[in-house]
C-alpha cells in the first residue's frame, strides 16, 4: 500500500463506518456472556462481514462489490428477523436462495460480462423487496412472543431503514456521494439498534431476576415463619410439617400438598402431612369406595416402599418431578373425573439434608386451564430445600432434647448414688477400714456401705445394681434402706440377704437385680461372717502365709427368685490379715492392650502393701489401677472396700 | 430394594465362618455366666449397661442380646447351670459387637434353618400369604412350645453387620452398625 492510497483511505468514509460497526460489535461482545439464546454470534458475524466488506472496498474499488455485499448484508437481516418466527421460515429459505442466486449471477456477470452488463440499479431492487419482506413477516407474526427478543423489538425501525436504504440505492446508484457518505452508514443503524435492544433486554432480565428473587425471598420468609411458629405452638413433627406444607402449597398456588418422610428402618416412605385437597396421583385400590372423605383418608395415610411409584422414585433417586399436564404422563394415574379424584398438574421435590433424602414434598393443581409453570417448579424446589433445613433442625432439637433427658436421668442417678455412699468410713481399734468408689458416666450401679450394728460389730457391704438410670438408683436406695433396717439383728448375715431379696423381688415392675457381698466382722476377735448374692469373690490376705485366699459362695443375685436361701461362711481373721471386697469394674478394668486388671493385679497390690493401714491399701489400689488403665475409658463403676485386722 | 430379585439377593443368612473378623476378640469386654434361665435378664442388663446411652435407649439392643443369650442357655447348654455361657462384647455410638459361646453340641440344624428362612422370604416376597402359613415358625424335635425360631429371623434382621457361627457352631459372633444421626447438617 502506498502512502497516498493510505491517505486516501483515511479521507474516505471508511474510518467512520468502521467506528460505527466497532461500537455495535463491542456492545454485543460485552453482552455475549449473558447471551442465553445464542443469537449474538449471528449479529457479530453480520458486523464482521460489513467490516471486512468496507475494508476490502477501501483497498480495492471493485465494481459491483457494494451491491453483492449489500445483498448478503440483507440476507443476514432476513435470517435474523425471520428465523425466530417458525411460520416465516418457509418464506425465509427460498428468499435466501433467491438472493444468493441473484448475487452470484450479478457477480459473475460483472466478472465475465456474459449477460452484457446487468443494470446495477435494477438488481438493487432486491434490497427494498427484502426489507418489505422482513417488515411483513415481522408484522404478521408479531404476536408470536418475539417481543422478548431483539428482532421483535426493533423490526419496524429496521425494516423501514433497510427499505429506505434499498430505495435510495435504486434511485441514486452507488456512485452517488449521498449513498457513499450518508446512506451506507445509515444502513448499519439497524445493527446498532439491535445492540441497544440487547442492552435493554439484558436490563429487563436483570430486573425480572430481581423481582423473582424478591418473590422467592418472600416465599421463603413465609415458609420459615410458618415452620417457626409451629415450633412455638404444639412442638410436634406433625405441626411443623403441616405449617411447612401449608406455606409451600400457598407459595406455589397449589390446590393441595403432601409431605412424605422416609422411614429408615423399613425402607418406606410414609405420608406425614396432607393439606388442601390432594387427589391421589396413584391408582386407588378397587375396594376403596370412591367417596371424597374415604379417598382423602386413604391419601393421608398412604405409604410406599422406596423406589415404588412416583413418590417412591423421588424419595429414592432425589430427582425433582415436574408434570404440567398429567394427561400426557403415564406416571400419573387417573382415577376418575370427580373433583376429588382428578388432578391436572403435578410437582414433587425431595427433602434433602446434604446428600441424604429424608422425605419429599408434592403439590398439585386441579384446574387444567391453570397448570403449574416453570416458575412454580423453581419455587417448589427452593422452598423444599429451605423447608428441609427447618425440619432437620427440629429433628436435631428433638434428638438433643431426648438425649438431654437421658443424660439428666443419668445425672440424677449419679447424684443419688453419690449421696447414699458413705463419705467417710469408721475406724476401730482392732479393725481398720478403707474404701473408694469411682463412678463411670451413665452407669451408677456400684454401692457400698459400712454399718456399725454394735460397738464391736461392723457390717461391710459391696454391691452392684444392674439396671438403668433413676430406676437402678431407686433399687439401690431400697436395698440400702432394708440393709440399715435389718443388719442390726441376732440372726446370721445370710438371713439379712434373704430379707433384702424378699424385700426387692417381685415387688415392683422395674428391672431390678443386684449382687451383694456382705462381711460382718467382730472388731475385737476378728471373727467374720460372709454371705454372698452372686457378687465377686472376696479376697483374704493371710499375714501368716503371705498368700491370698478367695472367699466365694455360688448363689443367685438379688431380684431373681423370691425364695432364694442364701448361704454363709464363717472364718477368723488373724492380726495383719486383709480382706478386700470389690466390684466387677475393678477386676474387669481394661488397659490399652485389652488386658484385664484381674484378681491378680488386686492381690499383688495387697501383698506389696501388707504393712500399710487399710485406708492406705485402698489408696494404693486406686493408684495402681489408675496407672494400669491409663487413658482408656472405663465402662463400669469401680468400688473397693478394704478391712484390715490391726497387728 | 428396587424389585423383588434384588430383595432376594439381600437375604441375610446364618453363615459359618470361624475366621470372620467378627470373631476377633481384641479389646472386647468379657463376662461369663452359669446357664441359669432365670438370670438371663440380669446377665443381659450387665452387658448392656456398658453400651453408650444413645444406642441402648432408642432400640432393641437389649432384647436382641437377651435372645442370643437365651439361645445359648437353652439350646446350647440345655439350661445346665454347671455349663457356662461366655460373652465378649464391645459397644460405642456407632456399633455393637458380641460373641456368645456356649458349651453345647453346636447348632446342628443351621443349614435346615437357612433353607427354611430362604423359602420363607421367597414366599414373603411373592406375597403368598397362604403358603406363608407353613413357614411361620421353625421347629425341631427339641423345640418346646415357646420356640418358634422367630428370634433368629429377627436377629438376622437386627444384626446388620453379620451373624456368624464358628465351625463347631457353639459360638456366634454378631455385629450391629447404628446409623449415625440423620438430621444433623453437614
Amino acid at each position: 500500500m502506498t502512502v497516498s492510497s493510505f491517505t486516501l483511505m483515511l479521507e474516505s468514509a471508511w474510518p467512520a463506518r468502521l467506528l460505527g460497526l466497532a461500537i455495535a460489535a463491542s456492545l454485543f461482545a460485552y453482552l455475549r456472556r449473558k447471551d442465553t439464546e445464542g443469537q449474538f454470534s449471528l449479529y457479530l458475524s453480520a458486523l464482521a462481514f460489513l467490516l471486512v466488506r468496507d475494508t476490502v472496498r477501501a483497498l480495492l474499488p471493485l465494481g459491483g462489490l457494494m451491491l453483492v455485499s449489500d445483498i448478503l448484508h440483507y440476507c443476514f437481516a432476513l435470517f435474523i428477523f425471520m428465523y425466530p418466527y417458525k411460520a416465516s421460515r418457509f418464506v425465509l429459505f427460498p428468499a435466501l436462495i433467491l438472493n444468493l442466486a441473484l448475487a452470484s449471477l450479478f457477480a459473475a456477470d460483472r466478472a465475465l460480462g456474459f449477460l452484457g452488463s446487468l443494470p446495477e440499479r435494477v438488481v438493487a431492487l432486491a434490497l427494498p423487496v427484502n426489507a418489505v419482506l422482513i417488515g411483513l413477516a415481522a408484522f404478521l407474526r408479531r404476536k408470536e412472543g418475539g417481543g422478548r427478543q431483539i428482532p421483535g423489538m426493533i423490526w419496524p425501525y429496521a425494516a423501514a431503514l433497510l427499505a429506505a436504504y434499498g430505495a435510495s440505492v435504486v434511485v441514486l446508484g452507488y456512485a452517488s456521494p449521498v449513498i457513499e457518505r450518508l446512506a451506507v452508514p445509515l444502513s448499519y443503524a439497524w445493527l446498532v439498534m439491535a445492540a441497544l435492544a440487547a442492552l435493554e433486554l439484558h436490563d429487563r432480565q436483570l430486573l425480572s431476576a430481581v423481582a423473582y428473587y424478591e418473590g422467592s425471598i418472600d416465599s421463603l420468609y413465609n415458609v420459615l415463619l410458618g415452620t417457626g411458629s409451629a415450633l412455638k405452638g404444639e412442638f410436634t413433627t406433625e405441626e411443623l410439617l403441616k405449617s411447612m406444607n401449608e406455606a409451600i402449597a400457598a407459595e406455589t398456588g397449589a390446590d393441595g400438598g403432601v409431605i412424605f418422610l422416609v422411614d429408615e428402618f423399613d425402607d418406606l416412605i410414609v405420608c406425614k402431612s396432607y393439606v388442601g385437597s390432594y387427589p391421589p396421583p396413584v391408582t386407588l385400590p378397587e375396594s376403596l369406595p370412591r367417596k371424597q372423605n374415604r379417598v382423602e383418608t386413604y391419601m393421608k395415610h398412604i405409604q410406599f416402599r422406596l423406589g415404588e411409584g412416583i413418590f417412591g422414585d423421588v424419595a429414592k433417586t432425589g430427582r425433582n418431578v415436574f408434570i404440567p399436564d398429567v394427561a400426557k404422563d403415564p406416571r400419573i394415574a387417573i382415577n376418575g373425573e370427580e373433583d376429588f379424584l382428578r388432578i391436572s398438574s403435578f410437582m414433587a421435590a425431595p427433602l434433602m439434608v446434604g446428600d441424604k433424602i429424608i422425605g419429599l414434598v408434592s403439590v398439585i393443581r386441579k384446574d387444567p386451564a391453570n397448570p403449574f409453570e416453570e416458575a412454580d417448579f423453581d419455587r417448589l424446589k427452593l422452598l423444599a430445600n429451605f423447608g428441609t433445613l427447618s425440619v432437620s433442625s427440629f429433628f436435631s432439637y428433638l434428638e438433643a432434647r431426648e438425649r438431654s433427658g437421658l443424660e439428666q436421668s443419668a445425672d440424677i442417678a449419679a447424684d443419688i448414688q453419690r449421696s447414699i455412699i458413705p463419705k467417710k468410713v469408721p475406724q476401730f481399734p482392732g479393725l481398720g477400714l478403707g474404701a473408694f468408689s469411682l463412678p463411670a458416666r451413665g452407669v451408677s450401679g456400684d454401692y457400698f456401705d459400712v454399718i456399725q450394728t454394735r460397738p464391736d460389730r461392723v457390717v461391710c457391704i459391696v454391691g452392684d445394681v444392674a439396671g438403668k438410670g433413676v430406676s437402678a438408683a431407686l433399687i439401690m436406695v431400697m436395698i440400702r434402706a432394708i440393709l440399715h433396717l435389718v443388719t442390726n439383728t441376732n440372726k446370721d448375715i445370710a438371713t439379712v440377704l434373704n430379707w433384702v431379696n424378699k424385700g426387692i423381688t417381685g415387688k415392683i415392675d422395674l428391672d431390678h437385680y443386684a449382687t451383694l457381698a456382705v462381711i460382718a466382722a467382730d472388731t475385737r476377735t476378728g471373727e467374720v461372717e460372709y454371705a454372698n448374692a452372686a457378687h465377686q469373690p472376696v479376697l483374704v490376705f493371710r499375714r501368716s502365709t503371705g498368700a491370698v485366699e478367695t472367699l466365694d459362695l455360688k448363689s443367685l443375685p438379688i431380684g431373681v427368685e423370691r425364695a432364694t436361701e442364701y448361704g454363709r461362711k464363717a472364718l477368723r481373721l488373724a492380726p495383719g490379715d486383709v480382706v478386700v471386697m470389690y466390684t466387677d469394674g475393678i477386676v474387669e478394668a481394661m488397659n490399652e492392650q485389652g488386658k484385664q486388671y484381674g484378681r491378680k493385679g488386686l492381690s499383688q497390690v495387697v501383698e506389696k502393701n501388707r504393712d500399710l493401714a487399710a485406708k492406705e491399701i485402698a489408696a494404693k489400689i486406686k493408684g495402681d489401677l489408675a496407672a494400669f488403665v491409663g487413658s482408656v475409658r472405663q465402662h463400669d463403676d469401680q468400688t473397693v472396700v478394704v478391712l484390715k485386722m490391726s497387728q | 430394594m428396587a424389585n423383588d430379585t434384588t430383595y432376594l439377593s439381600e437375604i441375610h443368612e446364618i453363615r459359618v465362618d470361624e475366621n470372620s473378623p467378627l470373631f476377633d476378640k481384641t479389646g472386647l469386654l468379657y463376662k461369663e455366666f452359669p446357664s441359669d434361665y432365670r438370670q438371663i435378664r440380669y446377665f443381659t442388663l450387665l452387658i448392656v449397661q456398658s453400651a453408650p446411652l444413645e444406642i441402648k435407649e432408642i432400640n432393641l439392643l437389649e432384647q436382641q442380646i437377651s435372645e442370643v443369650i437365651k439361645n445359648a442357655v437353652k439350646h446350647g447348654n440345655q439350661c445346665k447351670p454347671e455349663k457356662k455361657v461366655r460373652v465378649w462384647y464391645s459397644f460405642d455410638s456407632s456399633h455393637a459387637q458380641l460373641i456368645v459361646q456356649d458349651e453345647g453340641e453346636g447348632f446342628k440344624d443351621l443349614e435346615k434353618w437357612n433353607e427354611f428362612n430362604r423359602k420363607r422370604l421367597e414366599i414373603l416376597s411373592k406375597q403368598d400369604y397362604e403358603g406363608l402359613a407353613d413357614y411361620v415358625s421353625f421347629r425341631t424335635q427339641k423345640s418346646d412350645d415357646n420356640d418358634g425360631g422367630n428370634a433368629l429371623f429377627a436377629a438376622l434382621e437386627y444384626w446388620n453387620g453379620g451373624f456368624v457361627y464358628n465351625n463347631k457352631r457353639n459360638a456366634v459372633a454378631m455385629l450391629k452398625k447404628f446409623p449415625q444421626k440423620k438430621h444433623a447438617i453437614g
